[in-house]
C-alpha cells in the first residue's frame, strides 16, 4: 500500500472504509450498466425514478420548483453513504458524464426518499453539454439553472 | 404491360426511449437507451418536430419543401438520409 493510500485510509473509520468499498463497486457496476442497458433501467435498478417532466402527474407528484435546493437531515446511514459517494466521485476517472454517475450514486444512497433522476442539456460555447440531477423531498440536488430539462414531448 | 411503381410507404415517428428539447433553433435529443446526446441541424429539427406524429417519407419531403427551396429529389435524399441516421441511432419507431 502506498503511503498516500495509507494516509487516505487512516482518516476513515471502518464504517467509512466499508461504505467507500461499496461505492467503488457500485460505481463500477453503474459504469458497465450504462454501456449495456438503457438509462431509465439503470435508474430503476438503483431505486430512482426516471423523471420526465411531460409525464408528471400533478395529483400524485407535486412539481419540484427548479433550483429549490434539497435541505434534508440525513440519517447516519445516508450520511456515511453520501460521504463515500463524494469520496469516490472526486477521484472517478473521466470528465464526461460524471454528473450522471454522481446523480445515480447519490440517488441510490438516498433511495428511501424516492429520488427522481432528471436529465437536461444546453449549449455552452456552441458545445452540447448534458447534465443530470436529482429531485427529492421538495428540492433538487445538482440542478444547474443554465440548462433545461429534456422531456419526451420536447416541452 | 403497364406496371405502376409506387414508393414504399415508410411510416416512422419519434422513438419512445428519447428525451428532447428545442434550444434556440435546434433540437437536442438524448437517446436514453445509449445515454447519448445528439444535436440536430435546422432541417433535422424541422423534420424531428414533424415526427411527433407518424409520417411517411412523402409527407416529410413536402414538409421540408414548404420551408426550404429545394428540389423534390434533393429533399427526398435529405429526408431518407435523416431517417437512416435516426434509425442508426435508434431514435425512430416504425409506426
Amino acid at each position: 500500500m502506498t503511503s498516500a493510500l495509507r494516509a487516505f485510509s487512516r482518516r476513515m473509520t471502518g464504517q467509512d472504509l466499508r461504505a467507500t468499498g461499496r461505492a467503488v463497486l457500485l460505481a463500477v457496476a453503474v459504469e458497465l450498466a450504462l454501456r449495456m442497458v438503457s438509462l431509465d433501467r439503470v435508474a430503476h435498478r438503483l431505486g430512482l425514478g426516471f423523471a420526465d417532466g411531460s409525464r408528471v402527474d400533478p395529483r400524485t407528484e407535486p412539481a419540484v420548483p427548479p433550483g429549490a435546493v434539497a435541505r434534508v437531515a440525513l440519517d447516519p446511514r445516508e450520511r456515511v453513504a453520501c460521504r463515500a459517494v463524494a469520496r469516490v466521485m472526486r477521484r472517478w476517472p473521466g470528465d464526461r458524464g460524471t454528473c450522471l454517475r454522481e446523480a445515480l450514486l447519490y440517488g441510490h444512497a438516498l433511495r428511501t426518499r424516492n429520488p427522481r433522476l432528471h436529465v437536461g442539456a444546453g449549449t455552452i460555447d456552441d458545445r452540447v453539454v448534458g447534465h443530470a440531477w436529482l429531485s427529492f423531498d421538495g428540492g433538487t440536488l445538482g440542478y444547474r439553472r443554465e440548462l433545461v430539462e429534456l422531456t419526451s414531448d420536447g416541452r | 404491360m403497364n406496371q405502376s411503381v409506387s414508393r414504399p410507404r415508410v411510416i416512422a415517428r419519434q422513438g419512445d426511449d428519447v428525451l428532447w428539447r428545442q434550444l434556440d433553433d435546434r433540437v437536442l435529443v438524448l437517446d436514453v437507451s445509449r445515454s447519448r446526446y445528439l444535436r440536430l441541424n435546422r432541417s433535422g429539427t424541422l423534420l424531428w418536430r414533424a415526427l411527433r406524429e407518424p409520417r411517411t417519407v412523402d409527407e416529410l419531403v413536402d414538409h421540408l419543401r414548404r420551408s426550404y427551396d429545394v428540389s423534390h429529389e434533393d429533399a427526398t435524399t435529405d429526408v431518407e438520409g435523416f431517417l437512416a441516421d435516426l434509425r442508426e441511432h435508434g431514435l425512430l419507431e416504425a409506426a
